[in-house]
């Protein structure tokens, strides 16, 4: 290989481990002499220890077979997150309370809300807000400190689903959940329930009514009608 | 490819998607934004990531791909030439106009052109490394590329 400079390519592939031996070590000798590819080849590398260090999770959709074992089928539909940031600039005064939420709320620094995206149309949710099936949730989370997330849902048949596997959040304010949720056909009262904790938690292993130290949950109640 | 092997080349990997997002959209929030659809896509068309042999080749595509939408996007652009235009100094003071031209450069060149220019003029690639990325020969990259300067000087004129 003969470089002017390493590219972002080999550096990414240098650290994937693709580079045959003597195309890694030749990457690393020119990295040394070139201040260049030196500051290339250790932001890369700083940023897989950040990476490595942070574990952030990635927002999947919840497998079916989970939410079968639940006992309910919702979907899970496109992001919403461009549509509902940009409903965010429209309508949020940036002094207002963040999120209308109607539920006890234990003591915590997180809280959640949400979006209704009912055909073009999307609004900021709020207490006890009447829905539609097919209408759409873009489920929103603020907190003070990073922080670690799951939702579910019980609905008025009593199922129980999983609308956010536990995900690691960062500070931040309005931040939309990675996936949308299309609502189904079952009408009148369901309750969504935020779990917020400071590590990493599987959701099986957690009771709502004798929460781990340091965990909080915010809770919302949509109220379904027919369309 | 199930959800869990999606979840292994994630933490395996989403560092160099991550770190390549960030340095095209500058943006943090955006670039964790690519992060999970670079991921997504792969969750939902598992075929296209496992008829690549070079994993670090298809997310380099793949995330350049995910940016330009963004960038190509009015509002993104408008906030990356709004970031350089503030940031200007008497030492540069024709960045901002620069970055501009190129995000309306950017904007009107095809998806696969706009690639090509990022590829030849921002990130250096030699033809070759191109020609893996598109799965196309070094010979047509070498046309292609010939194409794309006479497109950018026209613009640029």
């Amino acid at each position: 290989m003969i470089w002017s400079h390493v590219s972002e390519l080999a550096v990414d592939r240098l650290l994937a481990g693709e580079l045959h031996a003597a195309d890694a070590a030749a990457v690393r000798d020119h990295a040394s002499t070139c201040a260049t590819c030196r500051t290339r080849l250790d932001d890369a590398v700083a940023t897989q220890r950040e990476f490595a260090a942070e574990r952030p999770r990635l927002g999947l959709p919840v497998p079916l077979a989970r939410r079968r074992k639940l006992g309910r089928s919702v979907a899970i539909v496109v992001p919403l997150v461009a549509v509902a940031a940009a409903a965010l600039l429209v309508l949020l005064p940036r002094d207002r309370a963040v999120v209308a939420h109607d539920e006890v709320r234990t003591k915590g620094t997180s809280i959640v809300g949400f979006f209704v995206a009912h055909g073009d149309q999307m609004r900021r949710g709020g207490v006890r807000e009447s829905v539609m099936p097919g209408d759409r949730i873009q489920i929103v989370t603020t907190t003070l400190q990073p922080t670690w997330f799951a939702a579910i849902s019980d609905d008025a048949s009593g199922t129980r689903s999983v609308y956010v596997e536990p995900t690691k959040l960062d500070v931040g304010r309005d931040r939309p959940a990675p996936l949308a949720i299309e609502l189904d056909a079952t009408l009148g009262d369901e309750t969504v329930t935020a779990l917020f904790c400071p590590t990493a938690f599987e959701l099986d292993a957690i009771d709502l009514d004798a929460l781990p130290e340091g965990c909080s949950v915010d809770r919302f109640t949509l109220v379904k009608v027919p369309k | 490819m199930n959800a869990t092997e999606v979840e292994t080349v994630y933490r395996e990997h989403g560092h160099s998607v991550l770190r390549r997002a960030r340095r095209m959209l500058r943006s943090e929030e955006d670039a964790r934004d690519v992060l999970q659809d670079v991921f997504l896509d792969i969750f939902k068309n598992p075929t296209r990531f496992e008829a690549r042999s070079s994993i670090a080749t298809y997310l380099y595509a793949a995330t350049t791909h995910a940016c330009l939408n963004r960038i190509r996007d009015g509002r993104t652009r408008t906030r990356i030439v709004t970031v350089e235009t503030a940031g200007r100094s008497a030492q540069a003071p024709a960045r901002g106009e620069t970055t501009a031209l190129a995000a309306e450069i950017l904007a009107g060149l095809t998806d696969e052109e706009a690639q090509l220019a990022v590829y030849l003029y921002c990130d250096e690639l030699t033809h070759d490394e191109i020609a893996e990325l598109f799965g196309w020969s070094r010979r047509h990259i070498g046309n292609l590329a010939t194409r794309l300067r006479q497109r950018v000087m026209e613009r640029v004129a």
